[in-house]
Formats: C-alpha cells, structure tokens, sequence
C-alpha cells in the first residue's frame, strides 16, 4: 500500500514537472497563414497543412489541397499562396514546395527543398523563387519544377524574394542582402547588415528597400547595393516595405508605422503607433494604408496623413500578415488559421462571423 | 504576473545567456554549460542545504521506524516523538523541501531561456523578439552547430546520454534499500525519472538535453562529495570497479545505521 502510495507521488510529481517544463517550451506548432485573393476566391495555406480556396463572399469552401477524401495533411503553411497561370504555388514546413492546379486543387507536381519553407514565392519569366528556412534560395522550372538552380546563404532566406529588372532580390538571415542574376543564378552583388534579414525587399525606382533586425530600414542601390540611405526604427523591421505614391511605408517591431517619401528619404509626419508589434507589411489600396498588429488590430489609415479613417477592428488574436484588399473588403487571417472579412472603409465584420477553414471537415 | 516573470527571471536569465554567447566566441555549446554551471554555483549553499538535510533525514530513518512501532496507535503522541528526535538531531523536517523551492523559479527560468533563445520557426523568433534586450539582436541566430548536430532541434543520441547520466544520477541520490519493499520503491524511481527526462530531450531542442546532461554531471560531482556513491556502490563493486574510500565510508556508514 506504501508502495502505491510512493508510485502515486512520484508519478503527480513528474505530471506538475513535464507540465510546467511543457508550458514554457515556446509553441513549436503554430504558423501564420497568409493569404492571396484572386477574383471571387481566396488561396489560405493553414497550420493544419491544409491549402484552402475559399469563396470570397461567404468564406464557404471550394476545394481543400490534399483532398478530404484523402484524410491527411502536408506540412503547416506560413507562406501566402501564389496564383500564376492556373498554377497555385506555396511552400511548407514539411520542406516540400507544391504546385496546385487551382480549378481542380489537385497537385501537379512538388518539389524537395533542403529546409523548411516560411517564405511566399514569386512567379516570373517562366520560374518560380522561393526562400529555404535553412539557407538559400531556389530557382524551378513554374511548367515542371524541374531545379534551375539554387543558390546557398549561410542562413535560412524566411522573406519574400524580389525579382525585377532581370535580378533576384533577397534577405537572409546570415545578414546580408544579395541580388542574383534572376536566369543564371550568378551573385552580383551582397550588402553586409547589421543583423538578421527575415524580411523581404522590394526594389522601386533603382533602389532596394529591406529592413533588417538591427532596427534599421535600408534602402540600397538596386545596380550595385550600395547604402543610399537608412532609416532607424526603436525594434526589428520584418515588415517588409510598402511603396505606393512616392512614399515607402514600413511597420516596425516598436509598434510604430513609419512614411518616408522615397526621393528623399525625408520623414512623412509622425510615425502612427499602432498600439501593437507590427510584423508584416501594410497593404496600399484607393489612398487608404492597412495595418494588422500582433496585438490584434487591423487599423485604417488616410496613406497621406497616417491618421486612422475608421475606429480598429479589434480581433484578439495576434495577427502576424499582411491585410488582403479585393472588391471593397479586407481579408486577414489571425494565427490559429481564423479568417476575417472586413468593410475596407468601416472595418466592420462582412461575414456574420470569422471562419476557420481548418476546423471544418 | 507573467510580466513580474519576465521582467525580473526570465528576460534577465535569457539576455545573461546571450552576453555569454557574445564573449564565448559564439559557441553556444559552451554558453549553455557555462551558463548552467554558473548558475549551480550561485545556487550551491541551497543544494549543499537540501543534501545534507535529505542525507539527516535518511540517516534518522531506523529511529522514525522504531517510534512508529512504539506509537502506532497513538498519532499525536508520534509526531510529538517525531518533531522531538527531529530537534535533538538538529535537523529541520522541512529542510530539503525550502531550498528546492527557492531553486525552483531559477531552474524553470534557465530552462525557459535555453529553450527560447533557439527559435526554430517564425513564430517562435517572434516570441523572442518581446524578451530580448536590443543590444544583442546582432547574436541572432545563434550558432547552434554542436559537433555537426543543430542544438535547436532534438537529437536521439543526446537523449541516451541523458537517460544515462540521469540514472546514474538516480542511483547516487538513492540509499541502499534495508527492505524489499524499499528495493521495489527506488527501482521505480530509478527508471521512471530518467525516462522522463529522456522523453523531453528527445522532443524538445537538443540544448536542452545539454543543459540536462550539464546538470546531471554537476549534480553526481556534488552528489558524490556530501553522501557518496549511493546504490551505485554495490553496482560499481560487482563490476570490479575501485571505489575511493570517500564513497566506499559513506556507503557503509549508511549501511550500519
């Protein structure tokens, strides 16, 4: 009886343990799901390594990637779907990159990455780019997927490449920014940050903007990546850059959303504070600027003053991407893979109520 | 209260383990056991206190039993016996249990640093950025190359070796058994917490299962120092192992009581 007694003990004991040890492991599972609207459908990758097509207008199903029938999963998706010629490309943790017929969501081919894929892709001239989690970038064939090249980082590339101009623009967690030969792969050039890179760049006007966590936003010669001017925030930048009527728009870790006017560089006005972390790129539509915070807001703001058209909608989840605008109505998507259908002018809810495609069967 | 946590355990313990990746060359292999060690020598007069009083408390073993037959049936007059020897020995019952309290926080800090620090996925590098103090965001991300392994990601091999360690463990901090029923408790214990142990390493960053190796090996020299080989003497003898007389003393000392 003693010994019972003992066995029980120990075993509650070892329960509390595990369970306090368990609690303080940072979640190891959640991704945040970006999304892509095309027409009257919405492409949303999930943490359930699920790709969803949804109606854009009641946020019912169209089709599931892998099929339900199937019953199984791929790995969870951070990475917003890309559309390209009835081709729906994205990348998972499982480090598998997939090519999705977007009328039928059956697959077309895939791909084997070395690492994880975080990063969204990029379709152009025939290839499609994408960032590996490890270290690198690839270049496949967008009809086959056959490898064109891959080009290795010293670390993981977990941002959005850019590619323009016949070059490959990317930041890589090793601290650098590198502009490639977009057919060949060649490096033509790599600026040395101050820290990490997660972020993607976007180039305009001869210039490479990309933030950098060493709380800087750099804007780089796009020719030769040069330092043509920097931008100090007070916490990372990850966002990556929003340009759009001569003004670069760029949300920061400190919470604050900054505007410079991209021919001098010289501050737009106050930065607005966002009341929350802001970790992905703000979205430009009709002269109105889009902001999801990690604190749960998704804010309006008149993209000229920054001052906030309409009171936040508040979701009270984090929400880690960037704000889709199509057809007069927001798109976000909150961790935990919850879909919200918001009023571009007023923020109110369009849908009766968020969706979360992954819980459905 | 998670803010209190953060602010004055976990952010302090995180920031130190990174400044000790910045002045260890970057290798965090080495931050980690250095961090773990130094954090063991700030908290050794609670650990020497908790062993010398569990070591006390095992030693008035046979005098508990004898006053448990005497006073079976009497319990007020038992824990008026108890609390009595329990005076006259100069021991206190709650000895071992206050230390390991107070130790408690600053190993679950250390732990929640080790495992932060190596963020394995966005959302994780995200939880980091609200922890860590600016001037180190230059560190990231860490080096975690251990001998060709990813200390960010579980490792098997890192798990044996602290299943192994952690029994040994085991085995030191137990007695030797006086009954079978005795023998049939710490050969539960013996299994159970290495395999715990073992399980976590295996599903959780492989820095962590270096810190647990670290802490076990740190432990089993203290262990050794204050009560000896424990139940491994008679293992370590059947093997034909020559025991120091320290260890071989402690043992019998224990034996004979």
């Amino acid at each position: 009886m003693k010994a019972l007694k003992t066995k029980i003990a120990v075993v509650v004991t070892l329960s509390i343990v595990l369970s306090g040890l368990t609690a303080c492991a940072p979640a190891a599972s959640p991704t945040w799901s970006s999304l892509q609207v095309e027409g009257d459908t919405i492409y949303m990758g999930s943490q359930a390594g699920l790709v969803f097509a949804l109606d854009a207008a009641s946020g019912a199903e169209k089709w599931r990637f892998p099929p339900a029938a199937e019953k199984k999963a791929i790995g969870g998706i951070y990475a917003a779907p890309v559309l390209a010629g009835g081709t729906l490309y994205v990348g998972a943790i499982d480090k598998y990159f997939y090519a999705i017929d977007v009328n039928t969501g059956a697959l077309r081919w895939k791909f084997p990455a070395t690492g994880r894929i975080y990063a969204e892709a990029v379709v152009a001239g025939g290839m499609v780019y994408f960032g590996d989690g490890d270290h690198g970038l690839y270049a496949l064939d967008a009809a086959t997927g056959a490898k064109k090249w891959e080009f290795k980082t010293g670390q993981g590339v977990w941002g959005r490449p850019f590619v323009g101009n016949g070059a490959v623009y990317f930041g890589s967690l090793d601290h650098h920014v590198y502009c490639l030969d977009a057919v060949s792969g060649q490096e033509r050039w790599r600026h040395k940050t101050g820290a990490a890179v997660a972020g993607g760049p976007v180039a305009s006007g001869g210039l490479v903007y990309v933030g950098a966590f060493d709380n800087k936003l750099y804007c780089l010669n796009a020719a030769d990546g040069s330092v043509v001017r920097e931008f100090a925030a007070g916490h990372w930048v990850w966002a990556s850059p929003t340009i759009a009527e001569g003004v670069v728009y760029v949300g920061s870790l400190d919470k604050k959303l900054y505007a410079f006017d991209a021919a001098t560089g010289e501050p737009r006005g106050s930065p607005f504070d966002a009341k929350g972390m802001i970790r992905a790129a703000s979205t430009y539509a009709d002269g109105l600027l889009y902001v999801a915070t990690e604190a749960g807001s998704v804010w309006v703001l008149d993209a000229g003053t920054l001052q906030p058209k309409a009171p936040p909608f508040e979701a009270g989840k984090q929400l880690l991407t960037s704000p889709v605008v199509s057809g007069g109505t927001v798109y976000v998507s909150a961790l935990g893979d919850i879909l919200y259908a918001l009023n571009a002018q007023s923020l109110t809810q369009v849908w009766p109520s968020p969706v979360t495609p992954s819980k459905r069967k | 209260m998670t803010q209190l946590w953060n602010q004055f355990i976990f952010n302090p313990m995180l920031n130190s383990l990174l400044w000790l990746y910045s002045v260890l060359g970057h290798n965090f292999a080495l931050s980690i056991v250095v961090f773990t060690l130094l954090v063991r020598v700030v908290t050794l007069p609670f650990t020497l206190s908790q062993l010398r009083s569990a070591k006390a408390s095992q030693d008035m073993q046979p005098k508990l039993a004898e006053l448990q037959k005497k006073h079976k049936g009497d319990k007020s007059k038992l824990a008026e016996e108890q609390m009595k020897l329990y005076k006259e020995a100069g021991v206190n019952p709650l000895g071992c249990a206050v230390p390991m309290l107070i130790q408690f926080p600053i190993w679950i800090g250390l732990y929640q640093s080790i495992i932060n620090v190596l963020p394995d996925s966005p959302v994780q590098l995200l939880s980091l950025a609200r922890h860590i103090y600016l001037q180190f965001s230059h560190l990231l991300p860490l080096n975690a190359n251990f001998f060709g392994i990813s200390l960010a990601r579980p490792f098997p091999a890192m798990a044996i070796l602290v299943v192994a360690t952690q029994w040994v463990l085991q085995k030191m901090m137990t007695p030797l058994a006086t009954t079978p029923q005795q023998a049939s408790q710490n050969q539960s214990m013996e299994l159970t917490m290495p395999l715990v142990f073992g399980m976590i390493t295996l599903n959780l960053a492989s820095g962590l299962g270096l810190y647990f190796l670290t802490t076990n090996i740190a432990s089993m020299v203290q262990q050794y120092f204050v009560t000896g080989w424990g139940s491994l003497l008679p293992l370590m003898q059947k093997v034909g192992l020559r025991v120091s007389a320290a260890g071989a003393k402690e043992e019998s000392h224990g034996r004979k009581k």
